[in-house]
């Protein structure tokens, strides 16, 4: 029973954001990394602790290394976190 | 057995909770308005008589295997932010998921209540109009009589929107705890080699789909024609 209201709890938490895009935007960010990163656990030890001191959830794509950059040039992310150094120096020298 | 203990453990989380009640809401949403537009589109190309109708449902159609990637990647260039549709903000969302898989299910609900109607037209179509019922009132009346194959339309579009993995990847993104689905989630832990675990997901999607379907046709009330 108590699973059943866990559930039916999860399902109205899945709806609520929709409803609560239009009032306050929570604060929050888009993290681009690649899928290395994410699976080293690095992003899993660090971004709570960010979350807590400051309030901002992260949101973290794993992608590419290409994608990543790519979505942080198309400006649809915040912060990006990729580890090629060549990649890195193309993207910073196109502004 | 390690295996079997971990998926445990996965199941047990809320994280896993959150997938399962966003991979529903998700792809019933987008049935949903599939369903909205589609039934009534479908009714009308096969009943109405007007210029563009033949191209319509060849389009329909044809859209049947429209590539969930590429609607994918189309969507993700109108709304990124140096997209046309980039201010609305909806990359990475909930929202840009429902709007992806409903443009893949609407052809599908199309294409089959085109074709269950033009039976019912072609039977009942002269008796209708008998008594009267403008082509415009015949609409609800067909969308009732045909309400069997009228689900087995709105299904199979679920049956698209509930399995589909390439279109929410792109424009939902995959994150965790956002827009991570059962579909994703299944995609991403074969990637990291966690094969158990995408298996058991896998499985509790097939039975979650499955419960849906039944659950509609018994709320219907009758067998499937």
């Amino acid at each position: 029973m108590r699973l059943v209201w866990r559930a039916l709890a999860a399902l109205l938490l899945a709806l609520a954001p929709a409803a609560h895009a239009a009032d306050a935007p929570p604060q929050s960010i888009i993290l681009a990394s690649t899928t290395s990163v994410d699976n080293s656990g690095l992003l899993a030890a660090i971004l709570p602790g960010f979350t807590k001191a400051t309030d901002i959830s992260v949101k973290v794509l794993a992608q590419g290394t290409g994608q990543a950059l790519d979505t942080a040039r198309r400006g649809d992310a915040d912060l990006v976190l990729v580890h090629d150094p060549e990649a890195e120096a193309k993207f910073i020298g196109e502004g | 057995m390690t295996n079997i203990a971990t998926i445990g453990e996965a199941f047990a989380t809320p994280e896993l909770w959150h997938i399962i009640a966003l991979s529903l809401a998700v792809s019933i949403s987008a049935a949903a308005i599939a369903a909205v537009f589609g039934l009534p589109l479908g009714v009308i190309l096969a009943i109405g008589r007007f210029r563009g109708r033949r191209a319509a449902i060849v389009a329909a159609n044809s859209f049947l295997g429209l590539p969930p990637v590429v609607i994918g990647l189309a969507l993700y260039l109108f709304f990124s932010h140096a997209g046309p549709l980039g201010f609305l903000g909806l990359l990475f969302t909930p929202t840009a998921m429902v709007i992806a898989q409903a443009l893949l299910a609407v052809p599908i609900v199309v294409a089959l209540a085109h074709r269950a109607t033009e039976e019912l037209w072609a039977e009942y179509g002269d008796a209708l109009q008998v008594f009267g019922a403008s082509k415009c009132r015949a609409i609800p009346t067909l969308l009732s009589m045909g309400r069997g194959p009228m689900l087995t339309a709105v299904l199979a579009g679920f049956g698209r929107t509930v399995s589909e993995v390439g279109a929410i990847l792109i424009v939902g993104g995959n994150i965790a705890g956002y827009t991570r689905t059962m579909t994703t989630a299944v995609a991403l832990e074969t990637s990291k080699g966690n094969l158990p675990l995408a298996l058991g997901l896998g499985l509790v999607l097939i039975g979650l789909s499955t419960l849906i379907s039944a659950t509609a046709f018994a709320l219907l009330g009758r067998s499937p024609r």
